[in-house]
């Protein structure tokens, strides 16, 4: 009888998990700073303040089983500046080499021999995903900033 | 559970997107090599400083005093090399602006330019271009734009006087041969459903 209760327990604390998550009736709650860890940055959230964006042209250097070597000569620029505080997040994410100036990306991902490599991130003093940042690439002769 | 229950509750904190005045500035910054390619592009926001506080309140209500004309008003762009003035310490003027910056060739480091008022309530700087061996000496780095006071229709000039009305802080960018950045700045001061 007692396991039985500990399960019912477990199931409905399940089941209240799970409706936070979908359902999170009140806009500003003690849960929402939490959660918002785990969501993806959404850029229309943030005021345009808090947004730096930059963007670099890329050039495929070498293909290897997929993974493609791309040089990005003013990558520094995007990663040194003070306000990108996860910058070494994406600088491994990216395979970063500083002395050769090149990044290590999904052939897939590419656009031709040339791209544009978009970086954009939420500086620390936003109320909405501080710090957090995201990248695409796109064809070298988008306009899009 | 007790707990999930209480984390549901509201807390009271605003977000981030709330209806009303909104005023900020942001610079967009292109950096081109030698054949005009573009090596770099950046769009970031400004610190406004105190006494670019002021003088929008001093443009907007009578205090006695003569408006300002427009030969003084912000109409100069000048680029910066050096730590950027600090963020938090408002107060700092175009003589602190001058000071910190370490650009050779000082005696063009800005364009004066008639700025653009739209009707969404932004004003727009022209797209000013900053040429290596123009406007500031080869190797130097722009580290920060500063808009200032124009003084009255001379372009390029030196320095920053009057108003140091922003600061913004850029990627530092190192020009070298006939490389250049263009930069233009954008002053947004509307206010959504309102």
């Amino acid at each position: 009888m007692k396991k039985k209760k500990e399960k019912i327990f477990v199931i409905v604390a399940a089941v209240l998990v799970v409706a936070v998550f979908y359902y999170n009736p009140v806009e500003s709650n003690y849960l929402n700073p939490i959660l918002e860890n785990f969501r993806p940055v959404d850029w229309d959230e943030v005021k345009p303040r808090n947004i730096v964006k930059n963007s670099i042209p890329i050039t495929l250097i070498e293909e290897t089983g997929g993974k493609c070597k791309v040089k990005a000569v003013t990558f520094d620029l995007i990663i040194d500046h003070q306000y990108f505080i996860r910058a070494n997040d994406l600088v491994r994410q990216l395979n970063y080499d500083r002395d050769d100036a090149t990044l290590m990306l999904s052939c897939d991902q590419l656009k031709g021999e040339k791209s544009r490599l978009h970086v954009w991130y939420v500086v620390e003093e936003s109320e909405k995903h501080s710090k957090k940042y995201d990248y695409w690439i796109s064809v070298w002769n988008s306009t899009q900033s | 559970m007790g707990l999930f229950v209480f984390m549901m509750f509201p807390s009271g904190m605003q977000n981030d997107t709330q209806e009303g005045l909104q005023m900020y500035g942001s610079a967009t910054l292109d950096y081109q090599d030698e054949s005009g390619n573009s090596m770099f592009t950046q769009t970031v926001h400004n610190q406004l400083f105190d006494r670019g506080e002021t003088e929008i309140l001093e443009q907007v209500f009578a205090d006695g005093t003569t408006a300002t004309i427009d030969n003084v008003q912000i109409a100069s762009m000048c680029i910066a090399e050096g730590t950027p003035l600090a963020t938090g310490n408002e107060d700092q003027d175009a003589a602190a602006f001058v000071t910190a910056n370490s650009i050779s060739g000082v005696e063009t480091n800005c364009i004066e330019a008639n700025f653009t008022i739209n009707a969404d309530e932004t004003a727009d700087s022209p797209a000013n271009v900053f040429i290596s061996g123009t406007h500031l000496v080869s190797g130097d780095q722009v580290t920060s734009i500063g808009l200032c006071s124009g003084e009255a229709g001379s372009s390029p000039h030196a320095g920053c006087s009057g108003v140091l009305f922003a600061v913004v802080d850029t990627s530092d960018v190192t020009l070298t041969g006939t490389e250049s950045v263009t930069i233009t700045y954008t002053f947004d001061i509307s206010s959504a459903g309102t």
